[in-house]
């Protein structure tokens, strides 16, 4: 059976686009045009995953986000303009695993959403050992490999790569990392997390510079691909 | 002093009688020396010198009285009125006469001495009200110099009606001495002046209040012509932006539009869509057009956040080779042609700025670099700390930038005279306002090789200290 996906934005063009091109890869897609007929779809279809734009009538997708968080954990991709980086990272941190900005690309698109389903069906924590192009990760053992290499760490590097460990390929918002990490108490010291980063980037990365595998979202978080 | 004594008649008096009977005791010692006859010129010195000092009529009735106390206490015989003989009587009259002249004219002479003071003051007054008018920056500061000026001058009240208010006075209706002067030019009516006295209009204060006026009401029109003048400067100004910007803003728009149009008009044709590079190259174009889209609208909305000045900076730290890394991924389309050198002099500091504006400030600035150089020519983005400040220079390949341009280049909508790559001449604008905002700045200047050089600064903020951390290797350990 494939796999249902919920696309909710009032645009109707951009729903159809999106609607062609999830069913061009074998989704199965329902559209809903504003908060109100998105929850009741999602009640009706129960789908596995859903694309939330955050700028709605009726009900923003920030309110629809908190209502489906109240009784399910199905991968929510949040849609976001510029300048509104806010409600991006609210977004995320009420439970979206990832979000796109407008305009993006659909190849991007695709990425996320495959991104966001393998996540949510092999929870990651079940997942001892990890590999992402020539790293290799063993959450057992807590060890890092590169090109088959040993990488030493120390206790904070080690837990801030596990906390973009357990959301491979999805965005991790510095809300997130820097309250599992340091506590709450230490929310606005995003600093903690710039320097632990760029430490785990001249370890990790072939190039610290130009980082492929953990990535900034500006003004967001970071990602591990 | 004179105006005091003006001032209480009763106490004039008083002085006239007591300077006599002091002129009187003094006589009396010396009047077996120097003769009785003599005397009366005493006498006479004393009612001159209270001519000069005392109003009109007391200094009359200091004339009388020295006449009197002349005949009775020193022409014989003594302490009596009667004079027998004739030579005396025509010396007493004699002496009252010119007592009574001399103090009249003195006092002709003290009053038009008084008169030519007033006129000089007035006169100066005058100078010294048309000065400040002149002087004052606006119209408020005009009115309030005005108002001080005839406040002081004439001891009054005084209020300024704009415009004229049909003769309503804004003081007590029939109060005394309240007069309403309209402030007029041959032209026009600008409002009115009321001034209110408590004690009387004195002599010329009418005229003066009157010029006053006049002066007052050219100076206000003089005002309402600069403040025409200003609005039609300024609308003129409006005007101007507002054609540049719907010129550069439509022109634009439209190319990628048309750019689109044009493309999907062409895919609807079969054989066209059957032709695989004629449909990659189709497709390559309207990507690159609906870019443009995006990259304008970004920039329109960055103008009109910082034109409405309501903008926070959302300041956090930041990474700056994440910026520069994002920037070159936002640009890869437009870069692809070119080759893009990145040099950091390690290590970098972090910095705490608001990363989407500096990222769109430097978006801005590398975007120009591509746009007006040709394909192929070397993009170099240096990156360093200079002067307690951290630096990104973006150098290019190209013919650099007259000195001339220099300032003009970072103004709204201004563009190069000879250029002919697309934009609306909001980037740099855009880009300068965002690093002001910062307290950073952002600088022009061209290279020795030839191409232009754009250098974004932007003030350090010292990095907190972070948690000391055991440096040992925790992988070989347990869990904890």
């Amino acid at each position: 059976m494939s796999q249902r996906i919920l696309v909710v934005d009032d645009e109707a063009a951009l729903r159809r686009n999106l609607s062609i091109s999830l069913q061009a890869s074998g989704f199965e897609v329902f559209c809903a045009k504003d908060g109100l007929s998105a929850l009741a779809c999602f009640h009706q279809h129960d789908p596995d995953l859903i694309l939330l734009d955050l700028g709605m009538p009726k009900r923003s997708g920030l309110e629809v986000l908190q209502d489906i968080r109240q009784t399910s954990q199905v991968p929510v991709i949040v849609l976001s303009v510029r300048n509104q980086e806010r409600q991006k990272i609210e977004a995320l941190d009420a439970g979206a695993n990832d979000y796109l900005t407008k305009p993006f690309g659909v190849g991007e698109l695709h990425a996320r959403i495959r991104v966001a389903l393998r996540n949510h069906v092999a929870s990651p924590d079940r997942m001892h050992m990890i590999t992402l192009g020539h790293l290799r990760f063993d959450k057992a053992s807590r060890q890092v490999w590169k090109n088959d290499v040993r990488v030493k760490l120390t206790k904070t590097e080690y837990r801030v790569l596990a906390c973009l460990l357990n959301h491979v390929g999805a965005v991790v918002t510095h809300k997130q990392m820097l309250s599992e990490i340091w506590g709450e108490a230490y929310l606005n010291e995003t600093h903690y997390l710039q320097v632990y980063i760029s430490q785990l980037r001249h370890k990790l990365e072939d190039d610290p510079a130009c980082p492929v595998r953990i990535l900034t979202e500006p003004g967001v978080g970071y990602r591990l691909t | 002093m004179i105006g005091r004594l003006q001032g209480s008649s009763g106490w004039s008096y008083g002085l006239s009688f007591v300077a006599m009977v002091a002129l009187t005791l003094v006589n009396a010692l010396w009047v077996a020396w120097i003769g009785y006859w003599s005397v009366a010129l005493v006498f006479l010195l004393g009612v001159m010198a209270l001519a000069c000092v005392l109003p009109l009529y007391p200094a009359l009735f200091a004339a009388a009285m020295s006449t009197l106390c002349w005949n009775i206490f020193f022409i014989p015989p003594v302490f009596d009125v009667q004079i027998l003989d004739v030579q005396d009587l025509l010396m007493c009259c004699t002496y009252f006469i010119v007592a009574l002249l001399i103090t009249a004219l003195t006092r002709r002479i003290r009053a038009q001495e008084e008169r030519v003071l007033q006129r000089e003051q007035r006169l100066s007054s005058l100078y010294q009200f048309s000065q400040r008018l002149v002087t004052a920056p606006d119209q408020e500061a005009l009115l309030h110099a005005a108002k001080a000026e005839i406040a002081r001058v004439l001891a009054a009240e005084v209020q300024i009606l704009l415009p004229a208010c049909e003769g309503e006075s804004p003081f007590e209706s029939h109060a005394m001495g309240v007069l309403g002067i309209p402030l007029a030019t041959p032209e026009n009516v600008y409002g009115c002046l009321w001034v209110c006295k408590r004690d009387a209009w004195q002599h010329g204060q009418r005229s003066f209040l009157e010029i006053v006026a006049r002066h007052l009401a050219l100076a206000l029109e003089r005002e309402a012509l600069r403040a025409v003048a200003h609005q039609h400067a300024l609308h003129h100004l409006s005007e101007r932006l507002y054609d540049t910007l719907l010129d550069s803003v439509s022109h634009e728009l439209r190319t990628p539009l048309t750019t689109i149009q044009c493309v999907l008009d062409n895919l609807q044709q079969p054989h066209i869509l059957e032709h695989s590079q004629w449909r990659h190259s189709l497709l390559a174009d309207l990507t690159h057009a609906s870019l443009r889209l995006d990259h304008l609208v970004a920039n329109l909305l960055d103008m009109s956040r910082l034109q409405s000045g309501r903008f926070q900076l959302n300041r956090d730290w930041c990474d700056p080779r994440d910026i520069v890394q994002s920037v070159l991924k936002a640009l890869q389309y437009e870069l692809k042609d070119y080759e893009v050198q990145v040099k950091t002099a390690a290590p970098l500091p972090l910095l705490y700025v608001d990363y989407g504006l500096v990222e769109q400030a430097l978006f801005n600035v590398v975007h120009n670099a591509c746009t007006h150089n040709a394909p192929g020519t070397c993009i170099v983005l240096n990156c360093g700390v200079e002067a307690e400040r951290f630096v990104i220079r973006v150098e290019d390949q190209g013919h650099g930038i007259p000195e001339a341009q220099w300032e003009a280049l970072f103004e709204k909508f201004y563009r190069l005279p000879d250029s002919h790559a697309p934009g609306t001449g909001l980037g740099l604008s855009i880009a300068q306002g965002f690093m002001l905002a910062h307290g950073g700045e952002i600088t022009v200047c061209n290279l020795k090789s030839g191409g232009a050089c754009f250098t974004l600064a932007l003030p350090l903020t010292p990095v907190p200290q972070l948690p000391v951390e055991e440096v040992d290797d925790v992988t070989a350990h347990s869990r904890g």
